[in-house]
């Protein structure tokens, strides 16, 4: 049972399990779709009644994640709770929303038809909640509707005749608090009055137009003059807030210093278990391969997976951090206030206000920045923020600046206070951001030319983030990035140490061994190719496998130099190394070629699955090679001109 | 149209007014809807004729978007300067 753990009250949860035990041979199952507007505490309530018993998948076809969760009610009916995108009406705008009615309307064939609506509302905003309700009434599909946030709404003075306003709207009512769990044994009870298949009326439902929204319009405020006791008060603490955080000037530099935070706490606090995984992995992989140096099936557990997918897994602190903090701004309700501040300066190069939140998350990785693309309702808006995401500078990418930042960049401090090297990096991001303005600049003028669509957009009140919550939320990534290194990456790792091992040296090689492998041969062949930008062939023997994942080139270099010993001081000696083989030209070069090129399948895959053509991801491949090419050849170029 | 009516645009922040017509005719600059899709938008955020609005905050640049709270409940919904100009308000003196 499920459900039990939510129960604090013993005599509940004593009846609970006589209850169990009588009704279990009548135990049967019911498909429940959890629908509600954005922001009225449905993820919180879907997280209370089902806990960490959650599937996330993907509606076939369209892009939008697939929630589901199970619980168990008291008398044991065993529910499966869809969980709808939030949305304002039952038509569709956005992918998300498409989804919602798909559901609702059983369209989907993969899915059994919903045999009840969870309609969640916020209590203390009834009129906003009420007309998705009156449209849900429509499609006969029987309703529970939990009132959710009726702490919150007791608090500010809201008072409602509940058994009146479920009489009006012919449907039960549970008043919930999602948050603190409170309603959430009593909802999981009125599912056990419904019986399956008796109810359901005929579909009535039909497009609302502007009118139709007015007259529904006009029947909540009937509804509201009706039930409504005492009118609340609205959030003080909200407006108080937005005094400060939407202050003009003041609110755009709150934003930039939590900005700052979040890449500080990415960049030098996340990297301190960083360090410690990498240790673990190195150590493990020096131990393995020291096992039997000859073995090939060790070679292959050493260096390809231990060392390829380890490479991998410690970035998750970084990622955990960065979802940390989007979590919380956006369960504070933070995120719709940075769009609000950042609308204007966005729509300078055609992008639209949401695209920041997506455009953010790709500073972690740009994987869940393009799948939060799907907020943005334009397709256009949507494409752009795609194409150009990519661009921002990820976590993988730092690796490689470390490198070769610390082998050609010296440390001096300039302007009295700032590191030399420090500032490079920070160069490099923000060459990132403006190379992304400008191509989004680009895209929209030249290829997605239209007008501007509107930004209507809620600011919903400021809330406490839910530790629980949160919790559940942050489990979800890495979940899916765990995964994604146990499948895919350990797939490509193994490949690409099939490809730099095989065929083996000969027996009086002086080379490498990598020299004689595919690997070694390929890289040889592109040479040319490269030579403008200064690219040696072992270089482009790193870049292949960097493909899979960028910071693992870093690895590639290491192997083709011939090195051995802890990571630590590989990269130590690799930099000292790198010093000698390459001109500072080169150097620049490559440097100037990770801020741009299209270096991550993963990357292309995701925009393959989230734009459903192989154009887009055609288009962005080709826009950052050919970025990527001239920015390395004009650094290469100048550099070499400043030397001689 | 009544004389006394002036676009939610040239509201004054603090300023308070009734909406008495949501006119998707008076869009100066056309976004990428069919007809009547942005004034559906607009209504169904809540936006609605005889409701109050009063004008919250505006943005760092040429003062949008703009942050009106919707009714007495305290709803804010945010709008660009632009869209803002089909919603006509009574000024509340």
């Amino acid at each position: 049972m499920h459900s039990e753990k939510h129960l604090k009250d013993k005599n509940l949860h004593h009846q609970q399990e006589q209850v169990k035990t009588s009704h279990v041979a009548h135990g049967q199952n019911l498909r429940v779709a959890l629908v509600g507007k954005p922001n009225c505490g449905k993820t919180a309530l879907f997280n209370a009644l089902t806990g960490s018993r959650q599937k996330v998948a993907n509606y076939s076809g369209v892009t939008v994640e697939k929630k589901h969760g199970y619980f168990s009610t008291p008398q044991n009916t065993l529910i499966t709770l869809v969980d709808l995108p939030g949305t304002y009406s039952l038509r569709s705008r956005s992918p998300d929303e498409k989804v919602t009615r798909d559901v609702v309307f059983n369209q989907f064939q993969e899915e059994q038809a919903v045999d009840l609506i969870m309609a969640v509302i916020d209590a203390t905003n009834l009129s906003g909640c009420l007309r998705l309700i009156l449209e849900l009434k429509q499609t006969g599909i029987p309703l529970i509707i939990a009132m959710n946030m009726s702490d919150i709404a007791r608090l500010r003075g809201y008072e409602y005749d509940i058994k009146k306003l479920s009489a009006m709207l012919d449907c039960p009512i549970i008043e919930t608090a999602a948050t603190k769990k409170t309603g959430v044994y009593e909802l999981a009870c009125e599912l056990d009055k419904f019986k399956q298949g008796t109810h359901v009326h005929i579909n009535q439902w039909q497009e609302p137009d502007r009118e139709m929204v007015r007259s529904y319009h006009k029947r909540v405020h009937e509804i509201i003059q009706a039930v409504e006791k005492r009118k609340g008060m609205p959030s003080v603490w909200s407006h108080k807030i937005d005094q400060i955080l939407l202050q003009p000037v003041l609110g755009l530099i709150i934003l930039l210093t939590i900005l700052f935070l979040m890449f500080q706490a990415v960049f030098s606090w996340a990297t301190i278990p960083q360090g410690l995984m990498q240790d673990f992995f190195d150590s493990a992989q020096s131990y393995v391969a020291a096992l039997d140096p000859n073995s090939f099936a060790i070679s292959l557990l050493a260096n390809g997976i231990i060392a390829g997918v380890g490479s991998i897994i410690v970035f998750l602190p970084q990622i955990l951090t960065i979802s940390l903090f989007i979590i919380i701004l956006e369960d504070t309700g933070y995120m719709a206030r940075a769009a609000f501040l950042m609308d204007k300066l966005m729509g300078g190069v055609g992008l639209h206000g949401r695209a920041f939140i997506p455009l953010l998350s790709s500073f972690a990785c740009a994987i869940p920045g393009i799948m939060a693309t799907r907020t943005i309702e334009n397709r256009k808006d949507r494409l752009v923020t795609i194409l150009i995401a990519p661009l921002m500078t990820c976590s993988a990418r730092l690796p490689i600046y470390t490198l070769l930042i610390g082998a050609f960049i010296p440390v001096k401090t300039v302007w009295g206070f700032a590191n030399l090297q420090g500032l490079v990096m920070f160069g490099l991001f923000v060459a990132g951001i403006f190379s992304g303005l400008i191509m989004a600049f680009i895209f929209k003028f030249f290829f997605f030319r239209g007008d501007r669509q509107p930004l209507i957009l809620e600011l919903p009140s400021y809330k406490f983030p839910n530790p629980y919550n949160i919790l559940i939320e942050l489990i979800k990534p890495a979940k899916s990035f765990i995964k994604r290194a146990g499948t895919i990456i350990l797939a490509v790792m193994i490949i690409i140490w099939f490809l730099s091992s095989f065929p083996t040296p000969p027996v009086n090689a002086t080379a490498p061994a990598i020299d004689y492998s595919i690997a070694g041969i390929v890289g040889k062949f592109l040479e040319p190719l490269f030579a403008p930008i200064g690219f040696s062939w072992q270089i482009v023997v790193a870049l292949i496998p960097g493909m899979a994942a960028r910071e693992v080139a870093v690895s590639v270099l290491a192997t083709i130099f011939a090195l051995s010993g802890s990571d630590d001081s590989v990269r130590q000696s690799l930099a000292v190394i790198l010093q000698h083989q390459w001109s500072i030209a080169t150097a620049l070069s490559l440097i100037a070629w990770y801020v741009f090129a299209p270096q991550c399948i993963s990357t292309l895959a995701v925009a393959k699955r989230e734009t459903n053509s192989w154009r887009w991801p055609i288009v962005m491949f080709a826009y950052q090679m050919l970025l990527a090419y001239g920015a390395s050849f004009v650094v290469y170029r100048i550099t070499l001109s400043l030397i001689h | 149209m009544q004389t006394n009516l002036i676009p939610l645009s040239k509201l004054n922040k603090g300023q308070k007014g009734i909406v008495r017509q949501i006119d998707e005719q008076l869009l100066p600059h056309d976004v990428e809807l069919e007809a009547g899709e942005l004034e559906r938008r607009i209504l169904e955020i809540g936006i609605i004729e005889n409701i109050e609005l009063k004008v919250l905050h505006f943005g760092l640049i040429n003062r949008d978007p703009i942050a009106v709270q919707v009714g007495g409940d305290g709803t804010t919904i945010a709008i660009r300067r632009n869209e803002s100009e089909i919603i006509l308000v009574e000024p509340i003196k």
